[in-house]
Formats: structure tokens, sequence, C-alpha cells
């Protein structure tokens, strides 16, 4: 058991709405072992993306427990998450990438959690990091773009770079928000499959969000399904029949 | 459309407002030949000034960009205090809010005023004015700029195991450069105007020079004068979007 969720609950409190309070998770129990490549289905808000982001703690969740490599998450400090959170990847739908920087830049700066605050502060790149992260670049295939600004690439080729960004950081679990939901079907495809490879060859574990049932059973060893906060779902791809979409997606 | 009663109501509210301030504030149609005859004055202007006119504009551009610039390295990292996304705690971002619309609810020439008496007359009292307004202006916009930041590269950064202070530097800042231009650009340019209004109070440049020879009636100068003004005021707009166009 790499991850483990103990009870998560997630009660987002909004400003406006009359201070509405709006359950995004309802008591989530999940184990994760190493190496599994985990996708996430469920239907637009039934809370796939606060799932996801209760993992690294992007989101703190109200209740529960969020355990990483015997490391309790949820109880951790500022700066003990900024450590923990290096060995925890993250790619997005909308990519995320510093606008007006470079890929090459970009990748580099997957790096940074590791090096003292002077230097990032002062953005110093040494040689050997400056060629890692073009080995990085060259793994996800864009190294031809890697003195591009990224908003002059296509959303595929973003994503590789946010890929590439992610292999700099080293991480040990990838956590995906729908990273192939702006793409279309065949570069959605390439991109899963470029995640898969990194995923099997680095020995890495993965969750990601899927809108997408059939790139999930293509892709993925186990599948989990969240409908209204709860987890009703939780298989391989071939226990995913009709009965269990219906469970799901309602 | 256009033309039903309320409208048509509206319309003559407003004509009503127009007339009412119009007999408040004296206007009226001037003399045609009362005006040939005041502008003859103004013609040709003294070119006989151009060296004159030419470092007291020099002075002007200076007075402006060195307040404004300082102004500018100041609001930045202040504005990070003053942004709730950034801000370590709301203790702080209240505390730098208010500080920073303490500073801008002085109106610069009342500063100007200040410094003149403080310091002496002279420019260095103008960039000083220019400068305690511009950090409360600049800092309030950029840190306005900061809080609509798109969130996704501050999510990213943040994922990375970056600190705040990381988040604010690559996550933020890359995002808002820009506009941060865009903003400081249009604060010269209202500088270059204020250090004119200075100028009438004796904080130099070719503001006082105007000033000087419009109170002893030199208007060939004055009209000279105002040839550089417009000149500066252009070469500031141009240099702005010259400096915009290379950095978006
Ligand atoms: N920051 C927030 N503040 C308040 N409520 C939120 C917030 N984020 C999400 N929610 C609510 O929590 C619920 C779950 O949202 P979430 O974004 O996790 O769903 P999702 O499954 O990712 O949906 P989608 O497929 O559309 O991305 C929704 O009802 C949403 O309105
Ligand atoms: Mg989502």
């Amino acid at each position: 058991m790499v991850l483990t969720l103990q009870d998560v609950s997630m009660i987002y409190k909004s400003k406006g709405n009359k201070g509405k309070k709006e359950q995004a998770l309802d008591s989530i129990n999940l184990s994760i072992l190493q190496g599994e490549f985990v996708g996430v289905l469920g239907r637009s808000g039934a809370g796939k993306s606060t799932f996801i982001r209760c993992i690294n703690q992007l989101v703190r969740p109200s209740h529960g427990k969020v355990i990483w490599l015997d490391k309790e998450m949820t109880t951790m400090n500022k700066d003990q998450l900024c450590i923990t959170r290096r060995e925890i990847g993250m790619i997005f739908q909308q990519f995320n990438l510093v606008p007006r920087l470079s890929a090459h830049k970009n990748c580099v700066m997957g790096g940074f959690g590791y090096r003292p605050r002077w230097k990032n502060m002062l953005g110093l790149i040494t040689a050997e990091e400056r060629e890692r992260a073009m080995r990085a670049l060259e793994r996800v295939g864009i190294d031809h773009m890697a003195h591009k600004r990224v908003d002059q690439l296509s959303g595929g080729q973003q994503q590789r770079v946010a890929i590439a960004r992610m292999i700099m950081q080293k991480p040990k679990l990838i956590l995906g928000d729908e990273p192939v939901s702006s793409l279309d079907p065949t570069t959605s495809k390439e991109v899963m499959q470029l995640i898969r490879d990194v995923h099997d060859t680095e020995n890495m574990t993965t969750l990601i969000n899927l809108h997408n049932v059939e790139l999930a059973l293509e892709y993925c060893d186990r599948i989990i399904g969240l409908a209204e906060g709860r987890l009703v779902f939780d298989g391989s791809p071939q226990d995913v029949d009709d009965h269990a979409l219906k469970t799901i997606y309602g | 459309m256009w033309f039903n009663k309320k409208n048509i109501l509206i319309t003559v509210f407003i004509f009503g407002i127009v007339i009412w301030s119009s007999i408040g504030t004296g206007v009226r149609p001037i003399p045609l030949d009362n005006f040939v005859a005041f502008s003859e004055r103004f013609f040709p202007p003294n070119w006989d000034r151009t060296n004159v006119a030419l470092s007291a504009s020099l002075i002007t551009l200076q007075v402006a960009f060195l307040g404004t610039i300082l102004a500018l390295l100041v609001a930045i990292p202040i504005s990070f205090l003053a942004a709730n996304n950034t801000s370590p705690n709301g203790y702080v971002y209240h505390t730098v809010r208010s500080m920073l619309s303490f500073l801008r609810s002085v109106p610069d020439i009342v500063l100007g005023l200040f410094f003149v008496v403080l310091i002496g007359l002279g420019p260095y009292a103008a960039v000083l004015a220019i400068f305690i307004h511009n950090v409360g202006v600049l800092g309030k916009l950029i840190a306005e700029l900061i809080e609509s930041a798109d969130k996704g590269p501050q999510e990213a950064v943040q994922s990375m195991g970056l600190c705040k202070s990381m988040v604010a530097l690559y996550g933020v800042l890359p995002q808002i450069i820009p506009n941060v231009l865009s903003h400081y650009f249009y604060r010269f340019e209202v500088a270059i105007r204020t250090s004119l209004i200075l100028g009438f109070i004796g904080a130099g440049g070719i503001g006082q020079l105007l000033f000087n020879d419009f109170q002893t009636f030199r208007y060939d100068n004055v009209s000279l004068y105002v040839l550089f003004i417009m000149g500066l005021v252009v070469f500031v707009d141009m240099l702005g979007s010259y400096v915009r166009n290379r950095v978006i």
C-alpha cells in the first residue's frame, strides 16, 4: 500500500450562495498499491477534481486522513507539505504551463522543488539541469520545440511539455486531472500512451481522472467510480459492465 | 426603439443639467476677434529658447521616470503582500492594503507642496511626490493583477513542491508582466503631466518655465514650451507601445 485514504470528506463553504455548504467528497476509503494505474470515472460535479486535489493537499480535506508512504499528509504543515509534494507529480486538463516562458524553461522548473530557495529566487540554472530538461523533452518527443514559447504550442504539445516537467520532478506518484479532455481523440491516445510508458518504465503509481470510459478501460489497471462525492465503484476494467456504468453515471 | 417616453424624459433631464451647469460656470460664446487677437500673441514660437526648453524638458522627463520607476520597484514586492492569494495572512493583507490606499489618498500636488517646503525648491521634491503617490497607485493595480491571475500555473508550481514565495515568482509574475508594463507606462505618462503642474509650484522642469513665462506674458515662449510638452507625451507613448510590443 503506497497511498491510503481514510474517511476523506470535503465540504466547500462557498463565499457567495449564502454560505451554502457543498459536500464534494463523502467518506472516501481507498487503498492504492505500488505500481497501480487507476482511472477515476464520474459525472461532471461528482467530485473527481476535488478527489485528486485532496491527495496532494492542493485542497485540504475537511475530514479524514491521506497517508502517502506512511506519512500522514493531512496533518502536515506548509514546509513538510512542500517537501512531500515533490514526490507527487500532477498534470492538468489546461496543462497549466507558465505562459510566456519557453518549453525548456518550463521543464527545468520541474526540478526546482529540490533546490535551495536562493537559487530559485535568482533563477540560476546549472548545465546539468539544462541537459536533464533537454533529455526529458526528448523523452516526450518535443525537443525540437524546446526554445519555443509554450503559448505558441498546440494542446498536445503543451501537455507533452507538462509531462516532461513532471519527469524532471522525479515523482513516485502521478496525479492527473482530466489530462486529455482538451485534446482530440488521436492526440488523447498518444498522450495516454505516453503517460502509461512513463508510469511503466519509472515504476510509478498513477491516479487519473478521465471522462472517456473507453480510454479508461484501455489504459488503466483499476477503475474507481465517484457519484455525488461517494465511492460507488472499485474494480478491474473487466468488471465495468452496463450495471457498473449505470451506478457511476446514473 | 430609441424614441420612447422614458428616453425623451432622460434626455430633457440631462439637457437641463447641462444648461444649469453652464450658467453656474459662466460658459458663453467667445468673441472671435478677441480669440484671434489673443492667439496672435502666441505666434511665432520663440525658437531662440529651444536650448532652454530642451534641457527643462529633459528634467521633466527625468523627474517622471525616476519617480515612477522607483515606485514600480517598491510596489511590485508590496503588491504581493496586498493580494489575497499571495499575502502570508489576513493581517498583513489588510495592513498593506490600507497603507497603499493612504498613500493614494494624498493627491500628488499636495505631496509636492509638502516636499517643496520640507527639502526646498527643485525637481527632487517632485520626484518624491510622484514616487510616493505612485507606490500607492501601482501597488493597488498590481495587486489586482495578481488576484486575477490564472490559477492554473499557480497550482502547477505548488504541486511541484514549491513554497508560497516561489509560487508568486514563477506561477504569477511571468503572467502579469505585460499588464504591469501597461500600467507602468500609463503612470509614466500621467507623471509627466504631474511634474508639469509641480513645476508651477517651483519644482523645476518645463512646467516651471511655462508658468513663469505665462505670468510675464511671454506667450511666444509659452507656445514653444507647449510644443515640447506635446513632444514629451508623444515620446513616452511611443516608448510604451514599443516596449509592450517587444514583451507581450
Ligand atoms: N472551490 C470550490 N468552492 C465551492 N464548491 C466547489 C469548489 N470546487 C468544487 N466545488 C463543488 O464541489 C463539487 C465537486 O466538484 P469537482 O470539481 O470536484 O467535480 P468534478 O467531478 O471534477 O467535475 P468536472 O468533471 O466537471 O470537472 C461540485 O458540486 C462543485 O460545485
Ligand atoms: Mg474536474
